[in-house]
């Protein structure tokens, strides 16, 4: 009974601060909400005995990545919140009523289905080292790409982010590696201060 | 291990050319590829006479007879389209030559460990090793006009579609359980509900990727930025990924209950069938006619989709060939042309059998088999794909693919007409680079050989279709 007022409590609010997210026109109070919709997700995950998933959640969302959008969105959009007429509605408007199909199909779906089978696997006490064991026995294959993936989206960063190149860098000297390029000053008078 | 070679042989190809860029020097380091490449074709030959290995990890990795077709095409292909951006002119490919060649390798990774995933983390982490290498190299010409534009189109439609896949694929662990997808077969006869709505969701994921109709909005602009032999291989090798993955989600081990995705593919064949095609007629510019008619294909092999049998499967593989040749090599004939005359606009074309014969009869050659004329590889792809729909009773459909077929036979024809009709702007030769020749040579041969005796590949496409159903 307790458990099922926490569960409202915590779901409700999730789901007002995701709403408030998508209907503010201000980002950075966006970005807040979400931060907010995330640490309820985190605690809906420790309900469910989940400790490794919530504290990924904390860590990982709520923290690192929240940062980077907060970041972004101030240097990227510094005071130009989104304003006036939405130059989309029409399509916007037909988006709802398609959504809100979905939204009846799933709530059928989901209150029409019987009790969900008891879920299997690792009892919630050692979560952290269960996980640990299928990501190098079972899942060893998707982990390992995972690092793959990292390298791959590392270089293409490097490579996407780069400013200006060209008539700053002296033709062919120095120990200048391409995929450690990021690294170093950038522009000719840094460069040339340098040398 | 053996079940792996390909798989470790690439990603030490990645890592070798990732070292190799490291210590590269000057100005020009073009050579790197050459590394990439020679690797590559290594690495096709060492595919060819790979034999069907037993599951590894739990039956998540499966390197079956689909799974080695697949990874012989995406080697192949992965070769040519590396041979053909071999000598790429401009500033980024030749100081960063690595880096391209880095990023292609990454991505042709993740194609082969989709081909083999057998799982749902893996094939989305798979897949997404395939897809976010792709959308970097779309903007690899960073200071060319369009390409961030065209890059960004492809990064936000592709995440979109990424997620929309999570979210559908979160809901079929909810409703069996499990993450592996024979586990997902056994349960689809039940017909539960919330498992048809995920895995609808996963075949909206996989609709972007492999370009069908509602979901091709990001095709013609990013083709049309896009480096040209880099566009040349993303038009053809990811979609041949998409379609092995379907085939391991929605056939595999199913039984009689594939019968549910024939309104859905063929709902999705027609759309993309139709608005590929008519999309494509009033295009001036070779690339995005090429795009729009590329949309086309994947509705024909949408079609084979649909008639949901191994002969269906098979033709669809068929296909998946026919088009790596024809479609590749029409644009690497375009990039050749538009590296002399500095416009993909379809003028440059004019005249272009008494400049340069040769690549003119190439590029007919692989508009014919695009459109589909007899003797060329289009021609049997087509009318395997159209017997195999007719023979599970989908007449309606073949006779709309049918019909539309002869529309983009005009717009074929409208190429070839400017190439071998129009008088030429100047009478100089196209100057071609050779490993550009080389790899147009290589899907003519292609479209050529299978066009005249396709019975081997076909015999081949049969075998490794037929333990899906």
């Amino acid at each position: 009974m307790m458990a099922r007022a926490a569960f409202l409590v915590i779901a409700g609010i999730a789901v007002a601060a995701a709403l408030a997210l998508v209907l503010r026109r201000n980002t950075v109070h966006g970005a807040l909400f979400l931060v907010v919709n995330l640490g309820c997700v985190a605690a809906l995950y420790l309900m469910l005995g989940a400790i490794f998933l919530a504290a990924a959640q904390i860590i990982v969302y709520a923290g690192a990545i929240m940062v980077l959008f907060v970041f972004a969105i101030m240097v990227l959009i510094p005071g130009k919140e989104e304003t006036g007429p939405d130059p989309r509605r029409t399509w916007r408007l037909l988006a709802a009523p398609l959504g809100g199909a979905l939204l009846l199909e799933l709530i059928l779906l989901v209150v029409g289905r019987t009790a969900a089978p008891a879920p299997t696997g690792a009892a919630p006490s050692d979560n952290v080292a269960a996980i640990g064991r299928l990501l190098f026995t079972d899942y060893l294959l998707p982990f390992e790409l995972t690092s793959v993936l990292l390298l791959a989206a590392m270089v293409g960063v490097l490579l996407l982010a780069r400013s200006r190149e060209g008539s700053a860098e002296p033709q062919g000297a120095g120990p200048e590696a391409s995929v450690r390029g990021s690294a170093k000053p950038q522009g000719s008078e840094p460069e040339a201060s340098l040398r | 291990m053996i079940a792996f070679a390909l798989e470790i042989g690439v990603g030490a190809l990645m890592l070798l050319v990732f070292i190799a860029t490291l210590v590269a020097r000057g100005d020009d380091r073009r050579w790197v590829g050459w590394l990439a490449a020679a690797g590559t074709l290594a690495l096709t030959l060492l595919a060819l006479p790979l034999s069907p290995a037993p599951a590894q990890l739990g039956g998540a990795f499966v390197q079956d007879g689909l799974a080695l077709f697949a990874k012989r095409l995406f080697l192949a292909a992965t070769f040519i389209g590396l041979l053909g951006g071999l000598s790429l002119p401009g500033r980024p490919f030749l100081r960063r030559a690595g880096e391209y060649h880095i990023l292609v390798l990454a991505s042709l990774l993740g194609m082969l460990v989709l081909a083999s995933a057998r799982d749902l983390v893996l094939l989305f982490v798979a897949f997404e090793l395939m897809s976010i290498p792709l959308y970097i190299l779309a903007g690899f010409a960073k200071r060319e006009a369009g390409a961030v534009e065209a890059a960004l189109k492809f990064f936000l439609v592709g995440s979109v579609s990424s997620a929309v896949m999570a979210y559908g694929l979160s809901f079929v662990y909810g409703a069996v359980r499990t993450t592996s997808l024979a586990g997902v077969a056994k349960a689809m006869p039940d017909g539960d509900g919330l498992l048809i709505l995920g895995l609808l969701a996963v075949f909206g994921g996989f609709g972007f990727k492999i370009a069908a109709f509602p979901f091709h909005m990001w095709v013609p602009d990013t083709y049309e930025a896009a480096p040209t032999p880099f566009v040349a291989w993303l038009s053809v090798t990811p979609k041949a990924a998409g379609f092995v993955a379907l085939f391991r989600v929605y056939f595999e081990g199913m039984g009689t209950a594939v019968s549910f995705w024939v309104p859905v593919a063929a709902g999705l064949a027609t759309l993309t069938i139709v608005a590929g095609n008519l999309m494509a007629l009033p295009q001036q510019n070779a690339k995005r006619l090429l795009a729009y008619s590329g949309i086309a294909h994947i509705g024909y092999m949408l079609v084979g989709f649909a008639a949901t049998s191994a002969s269906g499967t098979a033709m669809v593989l068929f296909y998946l060939v026919a088009y790596v040749f024809g479609n590749m090599g029409a644009f690497l004939v375009v990039e050749a042309v538009a590296r002399s005359e500095g416009s993909e606009h379809l003028a440059a074309f004019r005249g272009l059998a008494q400049r340069s014969p040769l690549l003119a009869l190439a590029m007919l050659l692989f508009l014919l088999s695009l459109g589909g004329i007899p003797f060329v590889a289009g021609f049997w792809a087509k009318l395997y794909v159209f017997w195999a729909a007719a023979t599970a009773g989908l007449y309606w459909l073949v006779l709309l693919g049918a019909l539309l077929t002869v529309v983009a036979l005009f717009y074929y024809l409208i190429v070839a007409k400017r190439m071998y009709i129009e008088a030429p702007p100047a009478t100089t030769r196209v100057p071609l680079e050779p490993m550009l020749a080389l790899a147009v040579l290589l899907c003519a041969l292609g479209v050529v050989i299978l066009g005249v005796y396709p019975k081997p590949l076909v015999m081949a496409a049969l075998r490794v279709a037929a333990p899906l159903f």
